[in-house]
């Protein structure tokens, strides 16, 4: 709402200046945004808290600086006489719906324009101008925070009921709209038809029109649940609403009844009837609470002294007694935000100042709180990503349909909310989002880069909503499918993941040219040349793209990146060089194991080419590997190393039909 | 042809060599390959001079063939040296000042660049990374957190929904960790945790639907107010320098009794005022408080006997700051070009 220092002033029997009611009101973290300056007023909009429904009012805001200021409240004036015995009968339905309701009949008024003294007071609160009697009514809102309707009294028929709609009802609002009602929302009523939604906006049918000669003013707390849930259902929030909403007390509920009666009588004449009320006509006894002295201090880490606070809750209209070292209070009807006394402690920081409390470290053991380990392992990969090449990309995680159909098995998690169509369902996979990052930076210029992303996929499995971690790397114009195994057997080397295996089967982004990653047979990922079905889908055609996604889950517990010492052999190593030709579906691991399964000294295996030459017989492959040789124990002789070299090529060739090419190497 | 002869063939051939490879020049390579190739070569000079030897005697044969050997040898010595000399003067000829040849290492998205530089300062203050689903339920991210189920303080909580019915959302902050950990661990700890966050906000330069927070939580015997500000004012100079000004301002949050709004001087316009900062000179970073005693119940903590202070910040928006990216879109754009500038 917009506020004026002026009218805020006139509240304050005293003087405040108003850069001082800007400085206290950004103390108070209200915010105080300055919307209309001139030399007689200042207007200001404020970002008050949910929980202050209070402060939705002037009378709100010139209570909260009382505290800074020697100037005293000062109520405006609620006093008149009742001239006519006219009323309205009231029945409340249920009384959870509706706390309370009050009701007054004004005969004989004169309904027009307002007034200018009137009509400058509404431009400044940022309200359009109606007749004087709706007017008042927005001006009283906006003094003491209670939402007022005023309704033509001649077209309402017999009683007034707050009851829930029926099936069925429906209501054309001041607005013009009609609007479908139902029994979740709570309603005013006469004997034959539905005249206003509660608390939200009043109907046409019984609206203060040119003509209107009597009226009946409406005060009222309702059930700020109700109130919230039928705004959000009709999709109608009116000032009034938002003030239902954050609850109203009965003081300040008479208090809006007795001020819109007092500047009814004064502007438009008119005479005043007795005040029909129904429900629960007075405040619940008032809230109790202690407040321990010793509990400020040690919330707050600073001294306050106990005048301070007695002071401070003496101005802000807080009941206090001191009893020893406990505060006995009672806050304000008004006040429903202070439930506790941590309540009141952040009342007296506040008044205290935020800015006058001292920084200071706790005391605190000497011992960390030790960080998920999950955590640390996974912030290590990705360093060890980086510095294999890849750049990190982060994507939403919130995607379109067609991302998520790519993996038909899944049952994908959909928003029942979304913002988009483009936004509707969660990922499956990692690979989608990052096609649509490639072909965006193709588009701006980027054309090779290699990118990872680490970060969650969600689905549904056994009627769980399911998340896990994943890693996807692609790689763009910037090498073969062997450039990417190679960062990947890179990346397993350095997390020692051991009993890594590659096995040909379809996957979801390439059919024929998969490989399914397992480790200890767990099928943790994939690894695959895209598919140009898939590229055409996202208009990547002629580029190169060679992709992998692993599911971290499944290998986080096996990752380790220090392995126990192991003393390097002191004895240098001999190197041999070998070309076979094989079947054209050879699988290297057989290659590797056969070799491993000789149990000589061999340090390690490298292959290092593959060919096909046009004399060599179709379905053969050359394959060309280093096998470094190096004994723990002493320096191998020539003759070791050449008998090691003729039980390899017997073995390779009895037992995976591979013929021997040639080979070198010198030791 | 007698010995005598081929002897003298030789010497002039010698002379002759030597002569020319001086003539050579140390410019051109080529021509001290030609050189090579009409003396040393398989059919060079050298070599035609053994055809001559047929006629001799063994013993003849044997002398003049030395003395060819002898030639070829010193004539290759020769070329050697002289090749070195080239191959020296054409190095230093080389143009150093051209561009080294590139490597392609990655980069961090800026994303993970704050998260980290966040996290190492509150490690180095003894706090422990923990993470938290961000599939939640409604019990963890609002209900146990104190926030009223119907209440206009959920407002600011705009939420999307998996099943509503089931009460099950994507979590709309960090906070539902805090009560994660307070589920499992006694006091006294200090955690952080960060992670994705959703809300049901339209995108524009300010707002994305998803976007990163980092949680803190510190409980103890005997934690106050001044040390939530002690601790968080650590961390903003250490993140944004020493000679920032930070400000805390009363606030709200249904999870925190007193709440704060910790804001510090704007980087940018240096607290001059600037569209930024809303001319203010102030920006807000984070928002904490301490730990509402509610809270603590839910989690059966006694909360006469802990206190502790709770924050919570937005990573883009401190990336925002710390960087001056001047649009919260270019986070999830993942345009390589901005993401490569950050290292």
């Amino acid at each position: 709402m917009r506020y004026s220092y002026k009218l805020i002033k006139e509240y304050l029997d005293g003087v405040v200046s108003r850069e001082e009611l800007i400085k206290y009101l950004e103390i108070l973290g209200l915010n105080p945004a300055v919307v209309d300056k001139n030399e007689n007023d200042i207007l200001f909009e404020l970002e008050t808290p949910a929980n202050r429904g209070d402060l939705l009012s002037l009378i709100g805001v010139a209570r909260e600086i009382l505290p800074f200021i020697t100037a005293s409240f000062k109520m405006p004036p609620l006093t008149f006489e009742e001239t006519s015995t006219k009323a309205v009968p009231v029945r409340i339905e249920d009384e959870n719906d509706c706390i309370y309701y009050s009701c007054r009949v004004v005969e004989n008024i004169s309904v027009k324009e307002t007034a200018q003294f009137l009509k400058d007071r509404i431009e400044k609160l940022g309200y359009r101008t109606s007749f004087n009697v709706v007017d008042i009514s927005n001006y009283v809102m906006a003094e003491t925070g209670q939402p007022l309707h005023i309704f033509d009294l001649d077209k309402i028929d017999g009683y007034i009921e707050i009851r829930r709609a029926r099936k069925g009802e429906y209501l054309v609002t001041i607005d013009g709209k009609k609007r479908e009602i139902d029994e979740d929302i709570l309603v005013i009523a006469d004997s034959k038809k539905v005249i206003a939604i509660a608390g939200i906006m009043g109907g046409q049918n019984s609206e203060v029109t040119a003509g209107t000669k009597n009226i009946l003013i409406e005060s009222a707390i309702f059930n700020p649940v109700i109130v919230r849930r039928g705004s959000k259902k009709i999709g109608l929030a009116t000032e009034a609403s938002a003030r239902f909403e954050k609850g109203i007390s009965i003081d300040v509920c008479k208090t809006g009844m007795a001020r819109a009666t007092f500047l009814i009588k004064e502007v438009c004449r008119g005479d005043i009837g007795p005040l029909s009320e129904s429900g629960r006509k007075k405040e619940i006894s008032p809230l109790v609470i202690r407040l321990n002295m010793a509990k400020v201090n040690n919330l707050s880490g600073i001294e306050i002294e106990d005048g301070f606070i007695v002071d401070l809750l003496t101005r802000l209209n807080f009941k206090v007694k001191k009893n020893k070292k406990l505060f006995i209070i009672n806050p304000p009807s008004y006040r429903n935000d202070i439930k506790e006394d941590v309540d009141i402690i952040e009342e007296i920081i506040k008044y205290r100042q935020y800015e006058t409390v001292p920084a200071s470290i706790p005391f605190a053991s000497i011992k960390a709180t030790p960080s998920s380990p999950e955590v640390e392992k996974l912030e290590k990969i990705r360093d060890i990503c980086i510095n294999l090449g890849f750049t990190e990309v982060i994507h939403m995680g919130i995607t379109s349909e067609e991302n998520i159909s790519f993996n038909k098995k899944i049952i994908p998690v959909e928003i029942e909310n979304p913002i988009s169509n483009n936004l509707k369902f969660m990922r499956t996979s990692l690979i989608p989002e990052m096609l649509e990052t490639i072909r965006f930076n193709i588009y701006h210029g980027t054309e090779s880069c290699n990118l990872f992303e680490m970060g969650r996929v969600y689905y549904r499995g056994n009627g769980d909503f399911k998340e896990e971690i994943r890693i996807s790397f692609i790689i763009v114009n910037s090498g073969d499918f062997f450039t990417l195994k190679g960062k990947l057997e890179k990346l397993f080397d350095k997390i020692h993941i051991k009993n890594l295996q590659f096995k040909k089967e379809a996957g979801i982004f390439s059919i024929e040219n998969n490989l399914v990653i397992y480790v200890d047979d767990t099928n943790i990922g994939d690894i695959f040349i895209l598919s140009d079905d898939i590229k055409n889908r996202f208009d990547l055609k002629n580029n190169e793209i060679h992709g992998c996604e692993i599911n971290l889950e499944k290998i986080l517990d096996k990752v380790s990146f220090i392995d126990f010492f192991k003393e390097p052999s002191r004895y240098p190593a001999s190197k041999r060089d070998f070309s076979f030709i094989f079947h054209k579906d050879i699988e290297w691991k057989e290659i590797e194991d056969t070799i491993l399964s000789l149990n000589l000294p061999v340090e390690k295996i490298e292959f290092f080419d593959f060919y096909r030459t046009k004399d060599m017989a179709e379905d053969t492959i050359s394959i060309s590997f280093s096998v470094f040789f190096r004994s723990p124990s002493g320096t191998l002789e020539n003759e070791d190393v050449v008998s090691f070299s003729e039980k390899i090529v017997e073995t390779i060739s009895l037992k995976l039909k591979g013929q021997l090419r040639g080979t070198c190497g010198k030791t | 042809m007698k010995i005598e002869e081929i002897k003298q063939k030789i010497k002039e051939i010698n002379e002759k060599a030597e002569t020319e490879l001086l003539e050579t020049g140390l410019e051109e390579i080529e021509k001290l390959e030609r050189w090579k190739i009409e003396y040393l070569g398989r059919k060079g000079k050298i070599n035609n001079l053994f055809a001559l030897l047929s006629h001799l005697s063994n013993e003849e044969k044997k002398e003049a063939g030395m003395l060819i050997n002898n030639l070829k040898n010193k004539l290759n010595t020769a070329y050697e040296e002289r090749k070195m000399k080239i191959e020296k003067r054409e190095t230093s000829k080389i143009n150093l000042s051209f561009p080294g040849k590139t490597t392609e290492i990655g980069s961090f998205h800026p994303i993970t660049i704050i998260s980290r530089e966040i996290t190492t300062i509150f490690t180095k203050m003894g706090f422990g990374v923990v993470t938290g689903p961000e599939i939640e339920t409604d019990y963890y991210n609002f209900d146990a957190l104190n926030i009223p189920a119907e209440h206009p303080s959920k407002d600011v909580w705009d939420t999307f929904y998996l099943n509503e019915k089931e009460k099950i959302l994507l979590r709309t902050h960090t906070s539902p960790v805090q009560v994660r950990v307070m589920e499992k661990i006694r006091p006294p700890f200090r955690v952080i945790a960060i992670g994705k966050c959703f809300r049901r906000d339209d995108i524009d330069a300010t707002h994305s639907p998803v976007f990163h927070q980092i949680e803190g939580l510190m409980v103890d015997r005997g934690i106050n107010f001044s040390h939530l500000k002690g601790v968080l004012t650590h961390f903003i100079m250490e993140m944004f320098g020493n000679s920032v000004k930070v400000k805390f301002t009363p606030s709200f949050f249904p999870f925190t009794e007193p709440s704060a709004e910790v804001s510090m001087s704007c980087n940018i316009c240096k607290g001059n005022g600037c569209p930024t900062c809303h001319n203010t000179g102030y920006i807000e970073i984070l928002g904490c408080g301490m730990v509402h005693p509610q809270v603590f119940k839910n989690v059966e903590y006694d909360p006469d006997e802990f206190t502790g202070f709770a924050f919570g910040m937005g990573i883009e928006r401190l990336a925002i700051i710390k960087f001056g990216i001047t649009d919260i879109r270019y986070f999830f754009q993942n345009n390589i070009r901005v993401i490569q500038q950050f290292g």
